[in-house]
């Protein structure tokens, strides 16, 4: 009831406002928003030219351009450069961005303890000098042409001491865009900045919603939740939206090179014949027409086409079965072999995994394909180099120095293609620049180092009245400054506002608590009701122990999946330190249980916050879906097993009984499934997937939640009805429901006042385990619905190796089933007077 | 005119019979005992006349109460005559009343399903129930649950609820086998009691002949669903002192 | 009660009609049930010799076709047959919930029997950390178990395993107990006979209908885990296919090539409605002989 009187309350519809709200959605959440220390791409992704800017910045075209540098002069020679920066330029707190930022900003990548995952890139620089406030020296160990360009990518955005270090969770930059706020597991939102040096950016507020799952984003642009979906993630979806007028697709080139990366440093796979055998193996347009829908272009070398002295070199391994036969043949595998893919879980990388393996299988070499995912993925591929072959796609452009260290995964080695790379990296002259470009690649085809696949195509879904966004991508970024709509009509997809209005539903629960606990005593007798509350307290700590040890074998460094693809091994180790992972176990575990009781639950490792506030954020979603799905498993399922209890027999009985066999039956995504497909998309009624948030009212909050309370509930309620009908019917063969009887009720009148109280026992039990159930249990609809909730918080933990908030969560799930019992051993009193203690 | 008139009685479950065409006959104000070992079918007599045989079972003949056949009736009517014009007191104390409801609610609640009364009303109704059948206030409140009482309590209580009405006729089916014997001899005196008191008839069901000699104007033996002896108690027992036995 | 006659089962007779009298009819539901489950075994077994077509074979050119008489169900995106997949499927699904089922007896059954047989410290032991496991939401834990031995269908079964163990153990410990109070349990006893020897050799086989009936629903509840853990990714690894995979890879193309979607999870539902209904046909069967020997 309280739901409805909710939606009554919150009523009243959202008034048409002008477009200066853009959603968009990205695929991956940044685990913080410091580009310069936890370089993910998904970092980028969000700030990169929005909040922060670097002295220069790299164009669509991917051509170096300058931004915070107005200009630079390069010493012949190339050891030295002075940067002229742009007057006026200030920061988002009112600092003003001058030549002691830049020297700040750049000393910091360069630290020891610096955890800059491109920190490589920036080693030849010796030291940077302040010549005035707005002139900069940087001197360098060795030439190199390439540093104005490297200084544009997002590891080198210029951050102030001031605001430093907050910047993982409040960035402040002098981008157009200022950071307003960040509902993790969610959306991050930003708002234009009114003192920006630049021209004014066109849209007031952006919001980018984090949609992870390749279904969900399909739903989220059909329903309208988001404007636009740059990097969209599901090509097999492309055809259907260019069918749709609402939206245009936009496919643009990305500095994105997939590979079928192989293990040089291990045999067979050392020998360049049965490399080329791979590459002859495979069928590039077969991968890209079935794991790419056909987007995407072959490459034959790790250049993507907009690099300078591109060759295309895709014609060298033609898809040649028997050529490959032949080459097996001659390395001295007549007889095949067998070889091991990990593939990470991205759907580019599954799919293509799935098509090479069978491809390979057909030339006798066998594939066993393991889908891994990213902490695993990084820890056995990436950092252990246990692997023969896998899939990746590598982002950052003219990546070409990856091939000549030795100690990067795929583990090439060729001294002659160093050679290449150093000449290349002191060389000044274009010509003499892309002349050592193409014979560093076709050095890369010849050894056939990796399998070259294609290069990734950047698939923009968008509004068809929202213009300026970037098609082509050379660099991870959403540049946001250009973009506009067209029209001005109410922007269907809803903008979420912070929502801090949880500190009420805590005192509510306190409260509740408080009087339900005051009931038990006065009932049970304190006595007995602390024997229970010592029974499930002793499980409590049993369950902690459990929990703590199963977390602290799950294989996979949070540090390493935190920093990214191409972080060193150093800054690593700095994170490992920094994150308390070397202690020993015991004191661990003691902090750990510690904190608990003191209602610390630590800091989460990739999102830098307290794990209480995270958790208390996803209880928002989760509380309020479980209490739903509750509320429906226990209104639709409790009628349903009285009528047919009541029905004993009859037609009504054996169609409802049907029916709660079939929904015990279904799984409870696919239901999710089917009702998307038809509520989401041929109805349009509900929005498939994405929580606007508390803070618009409760009314849409309220519908977000509906289709996956409804999927989470439907099995549950089936469960309920049937244990209602049993208990009804066993207690409808009590003796005083006889006794009811012969007092002249009839029978349905005897099982409402008798029978149905007492059969609420057995019902009641089942309710209690629904609970925790449906908290925890709403992790697969959680992901179906991409919500924000507590499962799917503990689940991309776990994928993160964020462990302290994979414990955390686990014990407080652990102490939700427990609380859930507790509580129904005092409703178990309140409907049988039985258990009460005697009152005289 | 007899009270009740039972004329033909069959039952049979699924073909077999557990009736065979039974009739007899009660007065106002006399107690019958209902005599035979068990499953002779005396409570699926007793069960046939409330109108309350099991699902399956198959029923034919006739049953008249107050000289309207009431066999052929629908369940609602029928529930007008039980615990109105017929009450019943079933044979096991501990299970017969409802574990969650109140004592008192559970006898109020026959006077507020037969009679537009307030809760009040049938409040002190119930409460003058409960000192007729000897559970007096302050020791025993309309809110004592049964698991509160002990079996013999609990059996007053059932009394209670059968006769809060005042029925005509009371059909009692071994109220007094779960007892332990000094209970027994209580429970006897206050149901004979009660009954004289208020001039109802009462259909004892038992296989107890000692009950039968104490309690009964007239016993009706049963065997194999069918009547085998009737006659007035006293010299009936004399003469087949062997012909029923304790099971 | 309408009139005397009623048609209604027999189920809640309340005068002195004996159950023994009672004829148990094989309810149409069992019949469904039994040829639902046989139709997955019997597709599953088939698919070991011969499918429609190979699963493992992928054929661009023939991605996504709807459903036609040379493909009953369809295509998926890889060109490859969806009835076919589906069959070997049902193997995936069947035999990871089978093993998982039979750990969760195989273990908790003898541990209920050892704790209904120990009163005290064991049985205060077995059932603590009964409910030790019971706290854990099974589903998150066996996400956590894949994640930390890997994906897989062994890791799946393992993980769903674990979960069933209290299950058996807590119904053997009830029935058990109730028997261990038997005349016959006594005259064994006063026989000299251990309680490891009553436990197996009187007590088990009085609760094998039981077992026999929790684990057909347990068993219908692992397949809907082993769906979901590979809806998840971590169930059993391609090519081997699995429908809990089949119904995520569909999830993008639900728009266009719906059937992707609908078979797979018909196919799970079709499985687990077939258990609960032989689950539910098997205590209508054996129920009343359990209960009178309670």
């Amino acid at each position: 009831m309280f739901l409805i009187g909710a939606i009554f309350v919150a009523g009243g519809f959202e008034s048409a406002c002008a477009r200066d709200i853009l959603v968009i959605g990205t695929p991956l959440e940044p685990p913080n928003l410091d580009p310069a220390s936890g370089a993910a791409a998904a970092v980028d992704t969000v700030v990169y030219g929005n909040i922060f800017e670097g002295l220069t910045q790299i164009t669509q075209t991917g051509e170096v351009a300058p931004l915070l540098a107005e200009s630079w002069d390069a010493s012949p020679d190339r050891m030295s450069y002075i940067f002229h920066l742009r007057h006026g330029v200030h920061f988002h707190d009112g600092t003003s961005f001058d030549a002691e930022d830049v020297k700040f900003t750049i000393d910091r990548i360069l630290a020891p303890d610096s955890t800059n995952a491109q920190k490589a890139l920036y080693q030849p620089i010796k030291s940077v000098e302040v010549l005035d406030p707005y002139t900069v020296q940087i001197s360098l160990s060795r030439p190199a042409s390439e540093l104005p360009y490297v200084l544009g990518w997002g590891d080198a955005v210029m951050v102030a001491p001031e605001s430093v270090a907050t910047a993982a969770t409040q960035p402040v930059g002098t981008g157009p865009y200022k950071f307003m706020n960040w509902r993790r597991g969610d959306s991050l939102t930003l708002s234009a900045n009114d003192d920006y040096w630049g021209a004014a950016p066109h849209i007031r507020t952006v919001e980018f919603k984090f949609i992870g799952d390749a279904a969900a984003a399909y739903s989220a642009l059909k329903a309208g939740d988001v404007d636009a979906f740059p990097n969209y993630p599901a090509p097999e979806n492309v055809a259907d939206f260019e069918r749709d007028p609402r939206f245009k697709v936009v496919v643009g080139a990305s500095e994105g090179k997939v590979i079928l990366a192989i293990n040089n440093r291990k045999a067979p796979l050392n020998n360049v014949l049965v490399r080329r055998a791979i590459s002859h193996a495979i069928d590039r347009e077969a991968v890209i027409d079935g794991a790419m829908f056909g987007f995407g272009e072959p490459i034959g070398s790790h250049f993507t086409r907009s690099t300078p002295g591109f060759e295309d070199l895709t014609g060298k391994y033609p898809h040649d079965q028997a050529r490959a036969r032949a080459l097996l043949t001659q390395a001295g595998y007549k007889e095949g072999l067998s070889l091991t893919l990990r593939a990470p879980p991205r759907p580019y990388a599954r799919r293509a995994a799935e098509i090479i393996a069978a491809e390979l299988g057909q030339v006798g070499v066998h594939v066993t394909v393991e889908n891994l995912e990213w902490a695993q993925w990084l820890d056995q591929v990436f950092t252990r180099h246990d692997f023969d072959l896998t899939i990746v796609e590598h982002v950052e452009p003219m990546d070409f120095g990856i091939y000549a260290r030795d100690d990067y995964y795929f583990g090439y080695a060729n001294a002659a293609y160093k050679k290449l790379y150093s000449e290349y990296q002191v060389a000044i002259a274009n010509d003499e620049r892309s002349a050592l470009l193409r014979r560093m690649q076709e050095t890369l085809a010849d050894d056939a180092v990796n399998a070259f696949l294609y290069q990734s195509a950047r698939i923009t879904i968008l509004r068809n009245d929202l213009n300026g966004l970037w098609a082509d991508m050379p660099v991870p970024a959403t540049i946001l400054a250009n973009a506009y709509f067209t029209t001005d009509a109410a922007s269907p997809a809803r903008q979420g506002k912070s929502s801090s209005g949880g500190a009420w539903v805590g005192w509510l629960l306190l409260a509740v608590g408080a009087a339900i606990l005051a009931y038990a005593a006065r009932r049970l007798g304190a006595a007995s009701l602390g024997a229970r509350f010592g029974a499930h307290a002793a499980t409590l700590v049993a369950a902690s122990i459990v929990i703590f040890t199963m977390v602290q074998v799950v294989p996979g460094d949070p540090a390493a999946y935190m920093m990214g693809l191409n972080a060193n091994p150093e800054a690593v180790a700095a994170l490992r330190e920094q994150l308390g992972l070397n202690g020993p176990l015991l004191s661990r575990y003691a902090d750990w249980t510690l904190g608990l009781i003191r209602g610390d639950f630590g800091t989460s490792y990739t999102y830098e916050v307290p794990v209480g506030q995270l958790v208390a954020e996803r209880l928002n979603v989760s509380g309020p879906l479980a209490l739903m799905a509750m509320a429906f498993s226990i209104i639709i399922g409790i009628p349903v097993g009285v009528i047919a209890a009541s029905r004993r027999g009859g037609a009504i009985d054996t169609a409802l009984n049907a029916l709660m066999q079939i929904g015990v039956a279904l799984p409870n995504f696919w239901i999710a499934m089917l009702l998307i497909m038809v509520f989401s998309i041929q109805l349009q009624w509900f929005s498939a997937g994405g929580f606007s948030g508390w803070g618009n009212g409760a009314l849409p909050a309220l519908r977000d939640l509906f289709l996956p309370a409804l999927a989470l509930a439907a099995p549950q309620a089936a469960i309920l009805a049937r244990v209602m009908r049993s208990a009804l019917l066993d207690t409808m063969n009590e003796d005083y429901v006889r006794t009811a009887r012969a007092k002249g009720l009839t029978r349905d009148q005897a099982m409402w006042r008798h029978a149905l109280r007492n059969a609420m026992i057995p019902v009641l039990t089942i309710i209690g385990l629904q609970f925790p159930f449906l908290l925890a249990g709403g992790i697969i609809i959680e992901n179906v619905f991409s919500l924000p909730g507590l499962g799917r918080l503990v689940f991309q933990a776990i994928i993160q190796r964020d462990l302290i908030v994979v414990q955390s969560v686990v014990f407080l799930l652990v102490l939700a089933v427990i609380l859930a019992a507790f509580l129904i051993d005092i409703a178990y009193v309140g409907v049988d007077p039985r258990l009460r203690s005697a009152r005289r | 005119m007899a009270l009740l008139t039972i004329k033909e009685l069959t039952i049979s479950f699924g073909g077999a019979p557990v009736l065979n065409s039974i009739s007899f006959a009660i007065e106002r104000g006399e107690v019958v005992a209902l005599a035979g070992e068990s499953g002779s079918g005396k409570s699926m007599t007793a069960l046939a006349v409330m109108g309350l045989l099991p699902p399956g079972a198959v029923m034919s003949g006739e049953i008249v109460f107050d000289g309207s056949v009431i066999s052929d009736l629908d369940e609602k009517a029928r529930c007008v005559y039980r615990g109105k014009k017929i009450g019943m007191i079933f044979q096991e104390p501990m299970t017969a009343l409802n574990p969650v409801m109140t004592i008192g609610e559970q006898i109020a609640e026959v006077v507020r399903l037969h009679r537009k009364t307030t809760r009040a009303d049938a409040n002190a109704a119930a409460r003058e129930m409960l000192d007729r059948v000897g559970l007096h206030a302050p020791r025993f409140t309309l809110g004592h649950y049964p698991h509160q009482l002990s079996g013999g309590q609990r059996q007053r209580v059932a009394i209670a609820i059968a006769l809060a009405l005042r029925p005509d006729l009371i059909i009692a089916d071994e109220p007094t086998t779960a007892l332990d014997v000094s209970t027994q001899a209580e429970i006897l005196d206050l149901l004979r009691r009660l009954v004289r008191e208020d001039g109802a008839s009462l259909v004892f069901i038992t296989h107890d002949l000692g009950v039968v000699a104490e309690i009964a104007d007239r016993v009706v033996v049963m065997n194999k669903g069918e009547i085998v002896e009737t006659g007035r108690s006293r010299r009936y027992f004399r003469r087949r002192r062997i012909h029923t036995r304790r099971c | 009660m309408k009139g005397a006659v009623d048609k209604a089962p027999f189920d809640d007779v309340a005068g002195d009609i004996s159950p023994h009298e009672r004829k148990i009819p094989v309810s149409t539901g069992f019949i469904i049930g039994f040829a639902l489950t046989a139709g997955a075994l019997l597709a599953a077994l088939i698919s070991f010799v011969w499918t429609p077509y190979d699963v493992e074979s992928i054929d661009i050119g023939q991605k996504l076709l709807a459903p036609s008489w040379a493909h009953p169900f369809g295509t998926d995106h890889f060109g490859r047959d969806v009835l076919s997949m589906i069959m070997v499927g049902a193997r995936n699904s069947l035999a990871v919930a089978l093993i998982a089922v039979l750990i969760g007896a195989g273990i908790g059954a003898p541990l209920g029997l050892l704790a209904a047989a120990r009163r005290g410290v064991v049985s205060e032991i077995v059932m603590r950390s009964n409910d030790v496991v019971f706290a854990f939401p099974s589903l998150l834990m066996a996400i956590m178990i894949t994640a930390v031995f890997g994906p897989g269908a062994i890791n799946a079964i393992i993980a769903i395993g674990i979960f069933n163990i209290p299950v058996f153990a807590r119904v053997a410990r009830g029935a058990a107990l109730g028997v261990w109070e038997k005349e016959y349990i006594l005259a064994a006893r006063t026989a000299g006979k251990t309680q490891f020897e009553i436990s197996f050799q009187h007590v088990l086989p009085n609760l094998f209908g039981l077992l026999v009936i929790q684990a057909a629903i347990q068993f219908a509840l692992a397949v809907v885990a082993e769906a979901g853990l590979s809806y998840m990714g971590l169930g059993a690894q391609p090519p081997m296919p699995s429908w809990g995979r089949m119904l995520s890879e569909a999830q993008t193309m639900i728009g266009f090539a719906p059937w992707l979607a609908i078979f797979p999870g018909l196919a799970i539902m079709l499985v687990v409605f077939g258990f609960g209904l032989l689950g539910d046909g098997l205590r209508d069967y054996l129920d009343p002989r359990i209960r009178q020997e309670r």
